[in-house]
C-alpha cells in the first residue's frame, strides 16, 4: 500500500442531501471489499428503561427486513458469499458486511435494506429475546467477560457511558417490538450515520449505488449528545465474590479522548504498560513472579473520554500479591515516567501495528468509518507516524501525572477474595 | 504489448509459490505476496499433545512457553525486546499435532525475524526458568478451568479418542505439570524438535533467495530426530457423558461423529458437506436448532486430523430445551444423512466457501499457516486456483459418496456440561 497522496485522494468523502456521509478506502493488491453502515449511537443514548435496546436491535437486525424473511434475507447473503454482522457499543452502533469486491453494487442495496427497513417481526423478537436472557445469563460463566463490563458501569458510574450494553433481565423481558422499532426510528437517522467501504472498489460507483439504495431516507433530529463525563478522582473498589479458580481483577485508570493531544501518548504508554510480552506488567507480573498467565493493559478511548483498563486473571492465593505488584508499577510511572529505549521500542511496535493493520480491509473500513464520525476526518499513515513519533517521555510524564494514575482509579473484583482483602 | 510480455498476472501466478528441502530433512515453503508491506514467517514443529508419553502430559505447550524464555545467546529480555523493535506481532501455539511459533513483521524486518525464530528453535531451556515457568501453566490451567467452553471440548476429545493421544489435554494436568522435569523436557525436545520434523514457510513481500540462503546458514547444521507419530485406532464407545454444574446458567453441548482424515481424497467434499451441516448462518443447524429458538448457538463442521478426524457439532442452549435441541441435532443429523440434498443448499455453500478462500488468501498469517497445513496433509503446496477448483468440482454426487462411505449416524459420542442432570434427559 503506497501513501503517497493527501487525505482527500486516499479517502475520498461525498455527502446526500440527506446528510449520510460516504468515505471510501479503494485499495489495490486486494480482492475483497468491506462495507460498513456506522450509525452515531449505542447505549450511551439509552434511558434506564430502555437499557440493552441498542444490543436488542442488533440482534435483530438480520432477522428480516420488510422486503424479506428471515430466511430470504440470510440466503441473499449467501449468493453474494457475503460475511454480515451487526454490534451496537457505548456510542457506534455498526452494520457491516464483506464480500468480494465485483459484489458491491448488490451488497450495498442489500446491507442498506437491512439498515433502513427492519422488520422487528414480533417472532422473530420472542427468539432473540430468549437468545439476550441467556447471554446475560451466561455472562455470569464467563467472569473474564464480565469483569470488563462491571468496570465499564463502575467506572463511568452516574453517566451515559456507563450504561450497561447488555441491559438487565428486567429491561429485556419489557422492551416489546414496538419499544425498538421507535427507538431505532429516533437513534438511526442518515444524518448521523456514515457509510464506509474499503478494498477492491471504484468510488463512484460506490456513490452511485448508496444515492440509490439510500437517497429517499429522510433525515431527522436525533439525541444530542451527552455532556463530557467528569474524571473520576480518588480510588473505588467493586467486589463480585464467588466460588471460582480464579481471582479476576480489572483495574481503570483515567484515559483520554479520542480527539485528545495526547491520545497516542496514551496509546504508547498501554504499550509500555501492558501491551506486549516485553511489557512492565507481563514482565513483573508473570516472567519474574510467575503470579498470572493473563496480564495486559487496554486503553479505550471515547468522543469525550477515555479509560485504560488493566486486567490480570490469578489464583486466589496470589491475588494480593498481584495487585501490590500493579500499583508499585504505577507509582514508579508516576515517579519516574517511562525510559526512551522503552518509548523508542513502543513507537516501532505502534507504528508496525498501524500499517499492518491497515492490511486488512475489514480493520481499514472500521478505522475511516470511525475516525470520520469522532474527528471529522481521516489521517493518512504518514500523518499517523508522524504523530507518534512526536511524543516525548517528558509529554507522558506529564499526562500520568495529570490522570493521577497511582491515586485514582477503579479496582473490580471477581472471585472468592473482596477488594478489601486484595488492598490489604 | 507483444505476445512474449506476461502479463502481470501471470508473473505473479509464476513466482508465487517457493519450496526447498535442505539436507537435514528441514522443509522450507514460501508465497510471495506483492501487494503488501509484510510478510509472516513461522517454524512449525509436527508435534503436540498426542505425541506425548502420557507422564509428560503438556510438555509440547509448557516447552513452547520455555522457547520463549532463552536460548544460549539470548536471554528471555532479549527476545522480547528483539520482537518489539521488530514491531512484531508474534505468538505461537500448541495443539494435538503441532506446535507453531510465528510472527508478522514489516518488509525490511524480516532477516531479524528469521534470525531471531530460528535462535529461539534452540531453547535454553534452564532448570530455573523451567520450576519459574510451571508456575504460569498451572495459572493457565486454573484460567482454563473457568471457561466452561473450552472445557467441554477437551471432554469431547476424551470420549471420542479415548485410550489415545488425542484424548489428553493440550495443557496438561496439574499432577503432570507438578511433577515435571526439565530433563524429560530436554529428551522431548531432542526427538521431536529435529530439522526433519520441523518446516519453515513464510508468506508476504519479502526476498525468496536471500531468505532460503539465511535460513540454510543457520539451520543447515540442525541434527534431524523422529518424524511420524503412533497411529490413532479409537473406538468411540457410542455414550453419552454428562457433567452435572449446578453453578452454570448455559447447558453447553458437544456430539462428536465420524469424520475423515486431513489427506483423504473427500476433504473437499467434507469441507462442503460440514458448511451445509452446521456454518454459523444458513446452514441445516442454524435453520433447524438455532432460529427454532431451541439453541443460542449452535454450529458443526470437519475436525480433520493427521490419520484421523471427527465431525463435531457443539451448542449452547437454555438448560430446559437440552432435550429438545439434542432431538432437534438428532434429526438434522439423520436427514442429511438419508434425505436429499438440495442443489441450492450446494451452490450456497460452495459460494460461501470460495469467497472465503479468496478474502483469507489476503491475509499473510492465514496464508503462511495454509502452506504449512496443505503441506503435512498432502506433501505438496496447492495454490489457491487448485482449491478454488476442487471447491468448484464438488458435486451433490460427490456429497452422496461421502455420506455412503462415512456414515454421519453409524454413532456418536455426546457430552454436556452445565445445570442439567441425567435423569433430566429421558
Amino acid at each position: 500500500m503506497t501513501d503517497a497522496g493527501s487525505a482527500a485522494t486516499l479517502f475520498p468523502t461525498h455527502t446526500l442531501a440527506n446528510g449520510l456521509r460516504i468515505v471510501a478506502q479503494p485499495m489495490g493488491g486486494v480482492e475483497s471489499c468491506a462495507l460498513g453502515f456506522c450509525v452515531a449511537t449505542g447505549s450511551r443514548d439509552e434511558i434506564p428503561a430502555l437499557a440493552g435496546i441498542s444490543h436488542f436491535i442488533d440482534s435483530l437486525a438480520y432477522q428480516g427486513t420488510a422486503r424479506r424473511d428471515v430466511r430470504a434475507l440470510t440466503e441473499s447473503f449467501e449468493d453474494l458469499g457475503a460475511r454480515h454482522d451487526a454490534g451496537a457499543g457505548t456510542e457506534l452502533f455498526w452494520y457491516t458486511a464483506q464480500a468480494l469486491g465485483r459484489e458491491l453494487e448488490a451488497l450495498v442495496p442489500l446491507l442498506a435494506e437491512v439498515v433502513r427497513m427492519p422488520r422487528f417481526d414480533p417472532d422473530e423478537a420472542e427468539k432473540v429475546r430468549d437468545r439476550l436472557l441467556q447471554e446475560l445469563a451466561q455472562l455470569e460463566d464467563e467472569p473474564m467477560q464480565k469483569i470488563f463490563e462491571v468496570l465499564q458501569t463502575t467506572y463511568f458510574a452516574g453517566h451515559p457511558y456507563g450504561n450497561s450494553s447488555l441491559g438487565t433481565e428486567e429491561t429485556i423481558r419489557a422492551l416489546g417490538p414496538e419499544d425498538l422499532r421507535v427507538h431505532w426510528a429516533r437513534t438511526q437517522r442518515p444524518n448521523n450515520t456514515i457509510v464506509a467501504a474499503a478494498g477492491k472498489l471504484q468510488f463512484e460507483a460506490l456513490v452511485r449505488a448508496v444515492e440509490a439504495a439510500c437517497g429517499e431516507w429522510e433525515p431527522a433530529e436525533v439525541p444530542p449528545l451527552p455532556a463530557s463525563p467528569v474524571i473520576p478522582s480518588g480510588a473505588r473498589a467493586l467486589s463480585l465474590t464467588r466460588e471460582s479458580n480464579q481471582q479476576h481483577i480489572a483495574v481503570g485508570l483515567n484515559g483520554v479522548a479520542v480527539g485528545d493531544p495526547d491520545y497516542y501518548a496514551v496509546a504508547l504508554l498501554g504499550t509500555i504498560l501492558g501491551g506486549s510480552m516485553n511489557s512492565r506488567l507481563f514482565t513483573e507480573v508473570r516472567e519474574k513472579r510467575g503470579l498470572a498467565y493473563g496480564v495486559g493493559a487496554y486503553p479505550g478511548s471515547l468522543r469525550d473520554s477515555g479509560i485504560i483498563r488493566i486486567y490480570a486473571g490469578t489464583t486466589p492465593p496470589k491475588a494480593h500479591e498481584t495487585v501490590e505488584v500493579i500499583f508499585a508499577e504505577l507509582r514508579k510511572l508516576e515517579d519516574t515516567g517511562v525510559a526512551e529505549d522503552e518509548l523508542a521500542r513502543a513507537k516501532t511496535l505502534l507504528k508496525s501495528r498501524v500499517i499492518m493493520g491497515g492490511e486488512r480491509t475489514g480493520g481499514r473500513r472500521s478505522v475511516i468509518g470511525s475516525s470520520l464520525w469522532y474527528e471529522g476526518k481521516v489521517r493518512t499513515l504518514d500523518e499517523s507516524r508522524a504523530l507518534i513519533e512526536s511524543v516525548t517521555t517528558e509529554q507522558i510524564l506529564a499526562m500520568v501525572r495529570r490522570l493521577e494514575f497511582s491515586t485514582s482509579h477503579t479496582l473490580v473484583t471477581i472471585g472468592p477474595r473482596t477488594a478489601e482483602e486484595l488492598l490489604a | 504489448m507483444s505476445a512474449a510480455t506476461p502479463t502481470p498476472t501471470q508473473a505473479r501466478q509464476e513466482g508465487q509459490f517457493h519450496q526447498e528441502r535442505l539436507p537435514n530433512g528441514l522443509q522450507l515453503l514460501g508465497q510471495y505476496m506483492p501487494d503488501v508491506q509484510s510478510a509472516s514467517a513461522c517454524f512449525y514443529v509436527r508435534t503436540g499433545a498426542r505425541d506425548e508419553d502420557p507422564a509428560l502430559g503438556g510438555v509440547s505447550h509448557f516447552l513452547e512457553h520455555m522457547t520463549f524464555k532463552g536460548t544460549p545467546t539470548r536471554s528471555y529480555e532479549d527476545i522480547n525486546r528483539d520482537f518489539e523493535e521488530m514491531g512484531a506481532e508474534n505468538n505461537a501455539g500448541t495443539g494435538h499435532e503441532f506446535t507453531y511459533f510465528y510472527a508478522k513483521v514489516l518488509r525490511e524486518y524480516t532477516p531479524n525475524l528469521v534470525a531471531l525464530l530460528a535462535d529461539m528453535m534452540r531453547p535454553k531451556l534452564d532448570g530455573g526458568d523451567f520450576d519459574q515457568e510451571r508456575q504460569v501453566i498451572l495459572e493457565e490451567i486454573a484460567r482454563y478451568e473457568d471457561m466452561p467452553r473450552f472445557k467441554i471440548s477437551n471432554y469431547l476429545m476424551e470420549h471420542y479418542f479415548a485410550g489415545t493421544g488425542l484424548a489428553r489435554p493440550v495443557l496438561g494436568t496439574n499432577e503432570t505439570i507438578s511433577a515435571m522435569s526439565v530433563d524429560g523436557m530436554r529428551e522431548y525436545w531432542g526427538h521431536r524438535y529435529g530439522a526433519n520434523n520441523m518446516i519453515f514457510a513464510i508468506a508476504g513481500n519479502f526476498e525468496w533467495q536471500a531468505i532460503r540462503d539465511q535460513v540454510a546458514a543457520l539451520c543447515g547444521d540442525w541434527s534431524g530426530g523422529e518424524t511420524g507419530r503412533t497411529p490413532i485406532d479409537a473406538h468411540p464407545d457410542g455414550r453419552r457423558y454428562v457433567y452435572t454444574r449446578p453453578d452454570l446458567q448455559t447447558q453447553l453441548v458437544d456430539i462428536g461423529f465420524p469424520g475423515l482424515s486431513f489427506s483423504d481424497p473427500d476433504r473437499y467434499a467434507a469441507e462442503v458437506l460440514g458448511t451445509i451441516l452446521g456454518d454459523s448462518t444458513g446452514s441445516r443447524l442454524y435453520w433447524e436448532v438455532q432460529e427454532t429458538g431451541l439453541a443460542e448457538g449452535v454450529g458443526g463442521d470437519y475436525m480433520a486430523m493427521d490419520g484421523t478426524g471427527m465431525l463435531y457439532v457443539a451448542a449452547s442452549l437454555q438448560p430446559a430445551k437440552t432435550k429438545r435441541a439434542l432431538d432437534a441435532i438428532a434429526e438434522s443429523v439423520q436427514r442429511l444423512q438419508h434425505g436429499p440434498i438440495g442443489e441450492d443448499e450446494l451452490r450456497r455453500a460452495k459460494t460461501k466457501l470460495l469467497s472465503r478462500l479468496v478474502m483469507s488468501g489476503e491475509s499473510t498469517n492465514s496464508r503462511m499457516l495454509s502452506l504449512a497445513g496443505s503441506w503435512v496433509s498432502v506433501g505438496r503446496l496447492e495454490t489457491l486456483e487448485e482449491q478454488t477448483a476442487q471447491i468448484d468440482a464438488v458435486t451433490l454426487d460427490s456429497l452422496y459418496r461421502l455420506r455412503e462411505r462415512v456414515p454421519l449416524d453409524s454413532y456418536q459420542v455426546t457430552v454436556l456440561l452445565g445445570p442439567v442432570r441425567e435423569d433430566e434427559l429421558v
